[in-house]
């Protein structure tokens, strides 16, 4: 079967770069093994949050280019503080022409989210249901409320209001704590292990089950500048929190939860259905199995690239899947676009060389849990044009986007969002010129 | 081998997703959901059969599940499996009258103008209702006066002409109630430079067998298949199906659920439209009369499975003057004869009914689906007529 363009994964970076080929006209599939790290992720997009030397950041455009000094093999120093930048604000432009809601953007700096335990983080990019605090210069939160109601769902567990009340309370906000229930939740809550975000949000954006949220939301605010509710509602009808804000009268704004992750997933299935509108072709539940590469293998010089021919997959057997370019957005150990086992570290699909993994495999990882954990750095290594390397050679119709690159931690420097996004319109260029 | 074992059920990492992609948890929050129902419960079965859920007959063996898994665990089949082995044998007389397609078929087409008319009487309906448990308002399949084997037999053009030769796997709802679409892919082949030929016994793929638990019978049916099968490949290249469920079943459940060896033919298997575009990349040509037409296309369930949509999606394209909208991919809720219980009725139209909506959104005069119970469950609710995607190239071939 023959294409333009086939896309390997389904994340961010995936549906990023095929959308924006899509857009350009050119033709599209999109394979993916299984869903994506959004599905796990905040929801909210973060695209540069602390530096090598552990300074945060909240101006943008110079942490770009502190860390270009700093640390000059992220993908970002990579393509160069400019173009990031350039990329980024394209970025910007798409979602939203794309019909994801976001608040926030490059120029105006880091905003401040609040993480499933009540922490202010930076952010790049929120969903406009969810809490979001405008920062100053300093990174300090300008808040828009005093007093906040805080309204979950009874036994919910992946959400402990006492604990993100704390945190609120730490920030001066004045708290108080709600709780309801409506019957169609009481038999879902009998499967307790199936009661989380998204399950529950099937529930809650039934239009039977509205009256009853109504009614709680109506309660909490009576005595709140503002009601924060976790994500457990809108994942079919992402209006739903405005609806409800409408009716209170007072804003009703999302928490991300513990994974999984209602605002994750909808991001997800917002992209997956604008890739279907452009005409992409979605291959789900498929992976390369064998490929063919063209070019001087031998070349010992190692000066010549060499060209993807044609793909075999699990699903379609022996008819080839034959395409101009691809793209690799297969992500990190999560979704399994890089393997590890005893013998070493590697790219599932075409074993491409990788960046930052040590010698030894002591060396992998620290003892510290949350330190900055080396084998998060572990990745595909580019070129300026998102062009990977085979045993030092390039690939010439191959370009890699998103958490399968090398160079950065996505955690520790809140950058996997923004590192997606840019790197995935990086490759739609570079197939395009 | 133990089937169980080739599932994967140890690599679940406990994420939900799956749940999130599963059209029955969505609308009945009794059912536990494929990962409690799958690999979570499969550990506590494993020690203790009393560990059995009932609910999990509620699953509608859609394998949306195991889609959607970042892990690779064969959810669906989990369940299946956990059913085949727990659940005892299955009592009601009217899941025997749905799951045994080709016994009722054989009757009913004996007799069907009376069939259809009787099945479709106030008096029957509230018969079928009530006592046997079929809803009222269910719209059942027409009978076709003849099988599509019988009009195969005596009235098929000539097949001998054509020096390549393919063995068409029809299915019962192509032998029973629309032998049109048998005779539409005789005419898209036959266009190609290839002839039908038949098994020389087919029985029902056994579907339907599975999803009401006659897991012994859908095995004599597979057994018998297999052997069919392994011989018309000894004269045609290839076996074909214009079902989706009928090819998934052959190719996935046989080995997986049934523990039906088919690995000495499974890669010549093949979905018809599939094998057509196999021809045409080979260089053999169609030429498509101009239709002006809005064509929607629904991914069923089991199409998802085989991963094969964008087979039928090109070829449609050909069809100058088509217009084509990809639907987003969710199930119907008819799910084979799962719609038709009476227990799962309601659900099953709450399951469809985003996709209706998205049917009636995007303004289609015709749906495509290779999904015979798809077309059925489509036409009942949204009034738009539902084709396979070999009818609509078959009936617009210059
Ligand atoms: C648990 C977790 C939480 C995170 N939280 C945040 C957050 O709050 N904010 C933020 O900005 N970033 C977060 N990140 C980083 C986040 O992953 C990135 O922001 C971004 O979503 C990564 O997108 P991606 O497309 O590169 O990779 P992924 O989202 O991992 O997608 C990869 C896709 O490729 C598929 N795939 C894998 N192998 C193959 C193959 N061989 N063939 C075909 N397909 C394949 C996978 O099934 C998957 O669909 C988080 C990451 C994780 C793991
Ligand atoms: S999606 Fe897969 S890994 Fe996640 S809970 Fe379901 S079976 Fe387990
Ligand atoms: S097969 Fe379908 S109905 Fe059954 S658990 Fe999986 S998604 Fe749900």
């Amino acid at each position: 079967m023959r294409f333009d363009v086939v896309v390997l994964g389904g994340g961010l970076a995936g549906y990023t770069a095929a959308i924006a080929l899509l857009e350009k006209g050119l033709s599209c599939a999109l394979l993916s093994v299984g869903q994506s790290s959004l599905h796990f992720s905040s929801g909210s997009m973060d695209f540069l949050r602390a530096l090598p030397d552990e300074s945060q950041v909240f101006d943008l455009e110079k942490g770009l280019h502190d860390l270009a000094r700093q640390d000059p093999g992220h993908p970002y120093s990579i393509l160069g503080p400019e173009k990031t930048l350039e990329l980024a604000k394209k970025a910007e432009t798409a979602f939203a022409s794309w019909g994801l809601e976001m608040l926030g953007s490059l120029s105006a700096g880091n905003h401040l989210r609040l993480s499933p335990f009540g922490k202010l983080l930076p952010t790049w990019l929120s969903s406009k249901d969810t809490v979001f605090i405008p920062a100053d210069a300093e990174g300090r939160p300008e808040w828009p409320w005093l007093k906040i109601a805080l309204l979950t769902v009874k036994d919910f567990l992946d959400f402990n209001p006492e604990i993100v009340a704390a945190q609120l309370k730490a920030q001066g906000r004045a708290t108080s704590c709600h709780m309801f229930t409506c019957p169609d939740l009481e038999i879902l809550r009998q499967n307790p292990s199936e009661f989380r975000s998204v399950n529950i949000a099937r529930v809650l954006d039934q239009e039977s089950n509205r009256p009853f949220l109504t009614e709680a939301v109506k309660k909490a605010a009576q005595n709140a500048d503002a009601v924060f509710m976790p994500a457990c509602l809108g994942f079919n009808r992402p209006q739903l929190a405005m609806e409800l804000s409408k009716e209170a009268a007072k804003p009703i704004r999302l928490i991300p939860t513990l994974a999984p992750s209602m605002i994750g997933a909808r991001l997800n299935n917002q992209l997956q259905y604008q890739f279907l509108k452009n005409g992409g072709v979605l291959m789900s539940k498929d992976r390369v199995v064998d490929f063919n590469l063209v070019g001087d293998q031998d070349d010992s010089s190692g000066s010549s690239a060499l060209t993807i021919e044609r793909l075999h997959t699990e699903n379609h057997g022996d008819i080839p899947i034959i395409a101009k370019d691809h793209v690799l957005a297969t992500g990190s150990f999560f979704s399994q676009g890089l393997l590890s086992d005893i013998d070493g570290v590697r790219e599932a699909v075409f074993g491409l060389d990788l960046v930052n993994v040590p010698e030894s495999r002591s060396d992998w990882a620290l003892g510290e849990f949350f330190g900055s954990q080396p084998f998060a750095r572990f990745g595909v290594k580019i070129d300026a044009q998102t062009r990977p390397f085979l045993k030092g050679r390039v690939l010439a119709n191959l370009k890699a986007a998103g958490l399968v690159l090398g160079g950065f931690d996505p955690i520790r420097q809140g950058c996997g969002a923004g590192v997606a996004a840019v790197t995935a319109l990086a490759a739609a260029e570079a197939i395009l010129s | 081998m133990n089937p169980l074992l080739m599932t994967n059920f140890e690599a679940c990492t406990k994420c939900t997703i799956c749940t999130e992609y599963c059209p029955v948890s969505e609308v009945r929050p009794a059912y536990p959901g494929p990962k409690q129902s799958g690999p979570d419960g499969e550990r506590q079965r494993l020690k203790d059969a009393a560990f059995y859920n009932k609910a999990l007959k509620y699953c509608s063996n859609c394998k949306r599940c195991e889609i959607a898994c970042p892990s690779n665990v064969r959810i669906g089949d989990v369940i299946a499996l956990a059913r085949k082995r727990f659940a005892g044998p299955n009592l009601s007389p009217r899941d025997a009258i749905l799951a045994h397609t080709d016994f009722m078929g054989t009757m009913a087409t004996m007799v069907a103008p009376i069939v259809n008319y009787v099945t479709n009487i106030p008096l029957t309906r509230f018969f079928l209702d009530k006592i046997v448990g079929i809803p009222a308002w269910r719209i059942f399949p027409k009978y076709s006066w003849t099988t599509f084997r019988a009009w195969y037999f005596n009235n098929r053009p000539d097949q001998t002409q054509f020096a390549e030769q393919v063995t068409l796997f029809h299915g019962c709802f192509i032998n029973f109630n629309n032998p049109s679409l048998g005779q539409d892919s005789i005419r898209l082949l036959n266009a190609l430079g290839v002839g039908v030929r038949l098994l020389a016994r087919e029985r029902c793929c056994g579907v339907p067998l599975i999803s009401s638990g006659f897991f012994g019978h859908a095995k004599d049916n597979a057994l018998s298949n297999a052997k069919n099968i392994a011989q018309a490949l000894t004269k045609t290249e290839r076996v074909v199906c214009p079902s989706s469920t009928c090819s998934m079943t052959l190719r996935n459940e046989y080995p997986d659920i049934l523990e039906v060896k088919n690995d000495s033919w499974r890669d010549r298997m093949d979905l018809l439209i599939r094998h057509v575009y196999r021809l045409m990349e080979k260089g053999r040509e169609l030429n498509f009369q101009r239709q002006e037409i809005k064509v929607a296309y629904h991914t069923a369930c089991h199409m998802e499975k085989l991963g094969w949509s964008a087979y039928s999606i090109k070829l449609l394209k050909l069809i100058p003057g088509l217009q084509l909208t990809i639907l987003p991919s969710r199930c119907c809720g008819i799910a084979g004869t799962y719609g038709f219980k009476k227990e799962n009725s309601e659900y099953s139209q709450k399951i469809g009914a985003p996709l209706f909506q998205s049917i009636r959104d995007s303004g289609c005069d015709l749906v495509v689906s290779e999904c015979e119970t798809c077309k059925m469950q489509i036409q009942m609710s949204t009034g738009v007529p539902c084709e396979n995607p070999v009818t609509i190239l078959a009936r617009n071939l210059v």
